[in-house]
């Protein structure tokens, strides 16, 4: 798993490839935690490179949403890929968390 | 023998991407369709995953797969020789909760119950067995 981030605008991008499962799931935690606690809380999470996640990944997803929101900001995810898309259906997570089709409309939506 | 769809290792969490490719690849060579592999990839990392981190204290621990074609499904059986564990006794995430009142626990196993057709748990004398189905659904 990589992690990096981004500055657009203003708004924090989280780029996240590879897998999230129990053994990668921490150091995600760890990053996206970090980042919001260093000041930034409105952040996107570009998701177009995470090709798998388990309940592993969905709980770091769920932290840092927490997290942002309590911080003043969100936590919202963009060009989520079919198979991640599907675990957040199955879990309820997409009716509570804001997801777009490209990390720009995830950007902009912050503006508005 | 050698068995080309059972899987016996000392496992942490630092293999179940492995364990994810070898569900693949069995359901691949059972002639499973791509949506049954998905699913019992994700249900076997589930079911793994709380074997090795509640089952194992993080193990590494012996897990034991083995897949196999049942007519039109595809069933998976998963052993651990872990404490007896009843999925039961877990408690359910609140999926509809609202965001702040949302505890993650139990989440893996509400995911394995949807996406499988079917959750059999039993004790043994020297661990747990999970058996878990799914249909193929071929034209769905």
């Amino acid at each position: 798993m990589q992690i990096m981030f981004e500055d657009h605008d203003g708004i924090g991008v989280a780029v996240v490839t590879g897998n999230a499962d129990a053994a990668t799931a921490p150091e995600l935690t760890r990053a996206l935690i970090d980042h919001i606690e260093g000041g930034s809380s409105r952040v996107v999470a570009d998701l177009s490179g995470l090709e798998y996640s388990s309940s592993a990944g969905l709980r770091a997803i769920l932290a840092a949403v927490k997290l942002a929101r309590t911080s003043g900001g969100d936590f919202r995810l963009a060009a989520v890929r079919e198979q991640v898309r599907r675990v957040l259906d199955l879990t309820g997570f997409s009716t509570i968390i804001r997801s777009y089709d490209d990390v720009d409309s995830a950007v902009t939506s912050f503006a508005a | 023998m050698p068995d080309a769809d059972h899987w016996s290792h000392l496992a942490t969490v630092g293999d179940v991407a492995r364990i994810r490719a070898f569900v693949q690849e069995a359901c691949t060579r059972l002639g499973a369709s791509d949506e049954v592999a998905f699913r019992l990839a994700l249900a076997a990392d589930e079911l793994c995953t709380n074997a090795i981190v509640h089952g194992y204290g993080g193990g590494p621990g012996r897990l034991d797969l083995r897949l196999e074609a049942v007519g039109d499904a595809v069933s998976m059986t998963i052993r651990d020789e872990g404490p007896p564990f009843d999925p039961t006794s877990a408690s359910a995430p609140e999926v509809d909760a609202a965001l702040e009142d949302r505890d993650p626990g139990g989440l893996g196993l509400h995911l394995v119950g949807r996406l499988v057709d079917r959750v059999d748990h039993r004790d043994r004398d020297d661990g747990n067995e999970f058996v878990v189905t799914v249909d193929d659904r071929k034209g769905d």
